[in-house]
């Protein structure tokens, strides 16, 4: 009698918890309808001759080809409230203005005084119906990422591919716009 | 005719253990129903939030000349929109 007590519960709750994680699983989400671009910034860097046959760039750029790379904080809104926190996202352009990659912020990192680090990766993916979401799926192919860092120290600015490949901000190509309210839709056919 | 102390008292004793763990049980039971039910009840209200936040949307929409059939759009047409307007700010 007491096996069967002890094995029926230890059943109700294997059951009890798939279910909630479940239930949980299938509704979590922050729809959106616009975004707003609230700061951003832009610095340009050189291709250097280091660079690796594996990595995201190769066969994209040439050595010595200066790419820009542009960076915007966005939050997330819906019926005209903020819906979900912020992001933000990198543009990778080549020297003719060509958007090379567009990728989403996977992570932070930041010491005090010292520097913060952005990473942004192809498997952050975002649907207004949905929000923005990971894809871990992606990461069979392996982590595609790069990564932004702001030196606090000498307040310098770097890029790094998804080999770890670092490259300088260009002395001068540092440029940034705060106080930003650029309404992006995020449905069709309801105007900017 | 005389019953053995040792055995009355043995009996009893099995009878209030099997009392106990019957007691056990039954709260152990009420306790995860009542976090089942409770759980439940924040998931649904959650799941009912998000879809009136959506129907919203989309009646807010539809009420503006433009936006009927309004669609979401892709993640590579938010991705292009998001950084023309970026790299316009600093041509």
């Amino acid at each position: 009698m007491k096996k069967i007590m002890v094995f029926t519960l230890l059943a109700f709750l294997s059951f009890s918890y798939s279910f909630l994680n479940q239930l949980n699983a299938d509704t979590l989400s922050y729809p959106f309808d616009s975004i707003t671009i609230v700061e951003a910034y832009t610095f340009d860097v050189t291709i250097p001759s280091t660079i690796t046959s594996d990595s995201l760039l190769f066969g994209q750029v040439t050595e010595g080809e200066v790419i820009s790379i542009y960076v915007g904080t966005l939050e997330f809104v819906l019926d005209g409230v903020p819906a979900s926190g912020s992001s933000q996202v990198i543009i990778v352009s080549d020297s003719e203005g060509n958007d090379l990659f567009q990728f989403l912020i996977n992570n932070y990192l930041y010491q005090e005084g010292i520097l913060q680090s952005y990473g942004f990766a192809s498997h952050i993916l975002i649907d207004p119906e949905v929000g923005v979401f990971k894809d871990l799926s992606l990461l069979d192919a392996g982590l595609q990422e790069f990564v932004v860092v702001h030196d606090l120290i000498n307040d310098a600015w770097s890029f790094s591919d998804d080999e770890g490949t670092e490259m300088l901000a260009m002395p001068g190509t540092y440029a940034s716009e705060t106080g930003l309210s650029i309404v992006i839709s995020a449905y069709s056919g309801t105007g900017e | 005719m005389r019953v053995k102390p040792d055995y009355l008292s043995s009996s009893q004793h099995t009878l209030e253990r099997g009392n106990n763990m019957k007691k056990l049980f039954i709260s152990l039971m009420v306790l995860f129903l009542s976090i089942v039910l409770v759980s439940c009840t924040g998931v649904s209200s959650e799941t009912t939030t998000l879809s009136s936040s959506d129907t919203t949307t989309i009646s807010s929409s539809a009420t503006t000349s433009e936006t009927e059939g309004t669609e979401p759009l892709s993640q590579d047409d938010i991705l292009d929109s998001l950084s023309s307007a970026i790299k316009d700010l600093f041509e």
